[in-house]
């Protein structure tokens, strides 16, 4: 039984450049609204021609799984080459007579010689497995559980340090620490390293990762690889606290080959600041965003 | 004339030349003691890696095809239909023709490693000696049972008993003993089993000076239990199958040869995974102090277990699934067409079921790899890997994508399946925007123009899309919608469900005590996640929030199975199926898809027992609908034939895509797998420093595993061709062109 209607033929043909106009146009714009953003936010290149290949083999799939759609597709397109079907004829003419200019202008698009920069692929989260890494590899935040020696240490000093903002997260300003039990004692020293730590960001770090962890401080706009935006649970989240240590110390150029180009002015922070420094700073940034470094699972277990 | 002898020379020339290669083959370097050598010149890493590949190719096919083959066989004894032991008796012939290439393969790849790495080789003899010797001895019993299987296959079709008696005391204690050795051998051996990991490692003396004495402890007491079950599980089961007739005594060595298989899965896998996550080793000196056992009971041995018994289930579907393609589009009369069509569909069906749980077992191996190591977990999937994996998203997408296909074309074939057309673009579309999500990857290759107008490596938007949460949702919404397609398949000829009040029988008993197993399935996760503790996972109490939201959820999804089993006995089957099915999409897809990237920000560590929730969702609902739908439709009334054989060829060319894409997809993530390791031959222990010690780029890998998959087919192709050889046309002389059901 031959199909009679076009319906299928023109419904796909709407669809499918219905896709192509949301992709390149809605999307954009829709995005640039959610995000606040001052442009449109369009899909980048690489991804925008795999969604479009995914289409196409979705809509060619689709049709070509039952015989009677298949037909009903190529209806109009089969009558229109027999010279049957009035108006289809004509659209189809022109169409034939269009598709070499088509074809030819996209041939030139592609070999018309233009200087545009070749896209970049970076790696975000090169692995600890590199050389450069490796002395970082096992490494823990001695701050997040002190040894009874640093406790010891600390509370001597305890004394001498200054009142200071912040640490009353959890207890009254400038307690007896003596008087305190074990437990309150480590987590004296916890809110000491965090405050410290704080400190030491705003000093250091917030030029460029600014106030608000978020990638946006007042030096920020001036890089071509913005700043890592802490706050975003994608970055900072997803690693285990040691990687995020390894990244402090080494910064920009001691990154691997793979995290190619090193466009990252992030200062290689352990000719500048000690371990105990380092360590402190991303205890406090974790502490302020309000979120975990990853933990190794089998710990958890 | 000068040319002609010339040509004639030719032979000549190359037998010179030949003859002349064989002293510098021979003699060509004096390599004792050395710790790499070469492959007469090639890179012995490739070699390797390509003659590995190729005999794991094999063994998936010949472990993979018995599991089902004997499962078709037991089927065939319970139906009036001849065809169901025709099918597993050509698998079976397909297997005896690929066992041979795949102990070729074996003994050319233990050749190479021996030879080409045997420094590695010899810390992997020392520590793994006696599971050689068992593997070989294993392999005995696989080759015996395999032919005794095959060959005796006409022999033993008689179903008449030998020994009433004896049949009817032992059926029970049988299996009362299966029903114990069957699960504890999974648990035991797939899951995390007792004692598995190796904090079994414990301290001895500590010394003043740090220096410290270290040993493992024994294995849990529940192995040699296990031992003792299970040898006495296949002895009462021997003597049943014995007394029940010749029939069961052939199922009888299907379920042997599947235990001989499986057994030589999980030692050779043993060794795979020592390689990654070593254990028994000393703390501090690296050195090997445990037994072979502490060595096989690795990190990732169970894990990688599970992968491959699935993916092993999905090879041997789909090769057998091209196998009937190929056979049908060459075949000549109507009766062949309408087997191999079948055999085709038999093929796809398999492969998609055991499709559908292999992501779950993916991602509780790579759990175990993160948790084995944070590193070697970074690098799979934020650092080397991680394109890889985009790889691995196209080249799962062709196979739903190709089994869905398949799925709906072979509609074409069922008289009033056409009703049911209207829901496939739905499908379609629901299938297109998850690979569409599945694709996107995190971080972006971007133009310097399009980083200056984002204003960094990240699309503010796009960039959720290449998180986990979101890969997680659309993953599952993957597997539901084509369970959806099968659910359509499956009722596409029949009319109006019986109504479940008056005609249920058994399944009045039936769809309770399934209820009872979902809601206990996930009610037992909800309860455990309820009572978290936040210290477990690092975090502060008031994060417990989180916990209870997701447990919540899953008490609505319970809620939501009651109604469904409810609505059913009310006649409101059909709406049951509808709520349960679009209920469990709205939560696992919509609900925990957005709620996960709250975990992920705020409790990362509860990110996997938020996936467990979606699993168990998933399952719980597929099984609670499966089972409606089979009380439903089971006996509902047939209103159109399934015209076997009465298709287009596009399906056929779609089973061969599926093929060759599970083909590709093992070769890359054996690479992926077997890559981890980087630098390592046994990870943190035994360093590479070989000249091939870094890892190959993507390009190098594409085409090494394309090479590797064009091989492996042609050498399918010709084994499968030589079986024909010895074909006698005992397939089509019987079949219907007609097959209802």
């Amino acid at each position: 039984m031959a199909p009679k209607s076009n319906k299928l033929f023109i419904s796909s043909l709407v669809l499918f450049g219905g896709a192509y106009v949301f992709l390149k146009l809605v999307f954009p714009f829709v995005a640039r609204i959610i995000v606040g953003a001052e442009a449109n936010l369009p899909v980048p290149g690489t991804l925008f021609i795999w969604y479009m290949t995914l289409i196409t083999i979705a809509f060619f799939i689709y049709l070509s799984s039952s015989e009677e759609d298949l037909r009903g597709f190529l209806h109009p397109v089969l009558e229109a080459i027999r010279g049957r079907g009035g108006a289809s004829v004509k659209v189809f003419k022109v169409v034939f007579y269009a598709l070499p200019f088509f074809v030819g202008y996209q041939i030139y698009d592609a070999f018309v010689p233009r200087a545009v920069v070749p896209a970049v692929t970076r790696q975000q989260h090169p692995g600890m497995s590199h050389a450069g890494a490796a002395p970082y590899a096992d490494l823990e935040n001695p701050h997040r559980a002190p040894t009874p020696q640093m406790l010891e240490d600390f509370l001597a000093a305890y004394d001498e340090l200054p009142d200071q903002e912040g640490v009353a997260d959890a207890l009254p300003l400038k307690v007896d620490a003596a008087a305190l039990n074990a437990a309150e004692q480590r987590q004296l020293y916890s809110a000491e390293a965090i405050v410290e730590g704080r400190q030491l960001y705003q000093k250091n770090c917030r030029p460029c990762h600014g106030t608000g962890f978020d990638g946006a401080g007042p030096m920020a706009r001036a890089f071509k690889l913005r700043p890592v935006a802490f706050n975003d649970p994608g970055t900072i989240a997803t690693l285990v606290e040691n990687s995020v240590f390894w990244r402090v110390s080494e910064g920009g150029i001691g990154l691997p080959a793979v995290s190619t180009p090193w466009d990252s002015p992030m200062p290689k922070w352990k000719d500048e600041l000690d371990e105990d420094e380092r360590w402190k700073i991303i205890m406090a940034i974790y502490h302020d965003i309000g979120m975990k470094p990853r933990v190794l699972e089998m710990k958890v277990e | 004339m000068a040319s002609t002898t010339a040509a004639r020379r030719i032979p000549g020339l190359c037998l010179t030349a030949v003859l002349l290669l064989v002293p510098t083959v021979l003699f060509a370097e004096n390599t004792i003691g050395a710790e790499y050598r070469t492959f007469f010149g090639l890179n012995p890493r490739t070699t390797v890696w390509m003659v590995a590949e190729l005999h794991l190719l094999f063994a998936a096919f010949v472990l993979g095809v018995p599991i089902f083959a004997v499962i078709v066989e037991y089927i065939g004894t319970r139906s009036p239909e001849a065809r169901y032991d025709r099918l597993a008796h050509e698998c079976t012939a397909l297997l005896s023709a690929a066992f041979a290439t795949t102990a070729a393969l074996g003994g050319l790849l233990a050749f190479t490693v021996f030879n080409l790495y045997p420094k590695v080789m010899g810390h992997l003899a020392g520590v793994m000696h006696s599971s050689f010797y068992i593997y070989g001895l294993l392999f005995f019993g696989e080759a015996f049972t395999l032919y005794l299987y095959y060959y005796s296959w006409h022999r033993m079709e008689s179903k008449v008993p030998r020994h009433g008696t004896v049949m009817r005391v032992l059926e029970k204690p049988a299996m009362i003993l299966g029903m114990i050795a069957i699960p504890l051998f999974l648990y035991l051996f797939f899951f995390n089993g007792v004692g598995a990991f190796p904090e079994r490692v414990e301290v001895v003396a500590e010394a003043a000076d740090a220096a410290k004495e270290y040993f493992y402890a024994p294995a849990h007491p529940i192995y040699t239990w296990f031992g003792v079950v299970s040898a006495l599980f296949i002895i009462v089961y021997g003597i049943y199958a014995w007394a029940a007739g010749r029939k069961s005594l052939h199922i009888f060595l299907g379920v042997l040869l599947n235990f001989f298989g499986l057994t030589l899965m999980l030692v050779a896998n043993s060794w795979a995974t020592y390689m990654m996550s070593p254990t028994g080793l000393h703390p501090d000196s690296l050195e090997f102090i445990g037994s072979t056992w502490d060595a096989v009971s690795n990190t990732l041995w169970r894990p990688l277990n599970l992968h491959r018994l699935l993916a092993n289930v999905v090879f041997g579907g789909f090769v057998i699934g091209a196998y009937a393609a190929v056979k049908m589009l060459s075949a000549r009369s109507d009766e062949a067409r309408a087997h191999y069509d079948w055999m085709g569909y038999i093929g796809n069906f398999i492969g998609i079921s055991a499709l559908i749980p292999l992501p779950f077992a993916g991602y509780y191996l790579g759990r175990e790899v993160y948790s084995f190591s944070p590193i070697m977990g970074n690098d799979m999937m934020g650092g080397f890997f991680s394109w890889t994996f985009v790889l691995q998203a196209v080249l799962i997408g062709a196979l739903f994508m190709g089994g869905n296909y398949y799925l709906w074309a072979g509609m074409d074939r069922i008289e009033g399946a056409r009703r049911y057309r209207p829901y496939i673009k739905f499908i379609m579309g629901a299938l297109l925007l998850s690979f569409m999500v599945w694709v996107t990857p995190h971080n972006l290759p971007l133009t310097p123009e399009e980083q200056g107008v984002m204003g960094g490596q990240y699309h503010p938007v796009l960039k959720y899309l290449g998180l986990m949460p979101a890969k997680n949702a659309v993953v599952n919404f993957i597997l539901l919608s084509t369970f959806f397609s099968f659910m359509l398949y499956r009722r596409a000829n029949k009319g109006e469900p019986v109504a479940f009040s008056t005609a249920a029988g058994t399944g009045r008993v039936v769809l309770p005590v399934v209820l009872g197993l979902t809601l206990t399935l996930v009610g037992y996760f909800a309860w455990s996640i309820w009572n978290l503790d936040p210290q477990e996972l690092a975090v502060e109490a008031d994060k417990s929030v989180y916990f209870r939201f997701h447990s919540v959820m899953l008490l609505v999804h319970m809620g939501l199975q009651v109604l469904a089993v409810v609505l059913t006995f009310r006649d409101r089957g059909k709406v049951g199926q509808a709520i349960l099915l679009g209920g469990t999409a709205l939560i696992v897809t919509g609900v925990f898809g957005v709620s996960g990237f709250f975990v992920l920000e705020k409790v990362s560590g509860f990110l996997r027992d938020l996936a467990v929730c979606q699993v168990l969702l998933v399952v719980a609902s597929m099984v609670l609908a499966q089972t409606i739908d089979i009380l439903l439709f089971g006996k509902a009334e047939v209103v159109g034939r399934m015209l076997w054989g009465k298709i287009g060829n596009r399906p056929q060319y779609a089973l061969l895509t599926l093929c060759i894409s599970v083909v590709m997809l093992m070769g890359l993530m054996g690479y992926v797998r077997s890559g981890l390791r980087q630098n390592w031959h046994i990870y943190g222990v035994l360093k590479d420093t070989s000249e091939q010690a870094m890892s190959p780029v993507i390009a190098e890998m594409t085409m090494t595993v394309g090479v590797i998959t064009i091989i492996f087919l042609a050498l399918v192709v010709f084994v499968f061709w030589l079986r024909s050889l010895g074909e006698t046309d005992d397939v089509v002389s019987e079949a219907q062109t007609e097959i209802t059901g």
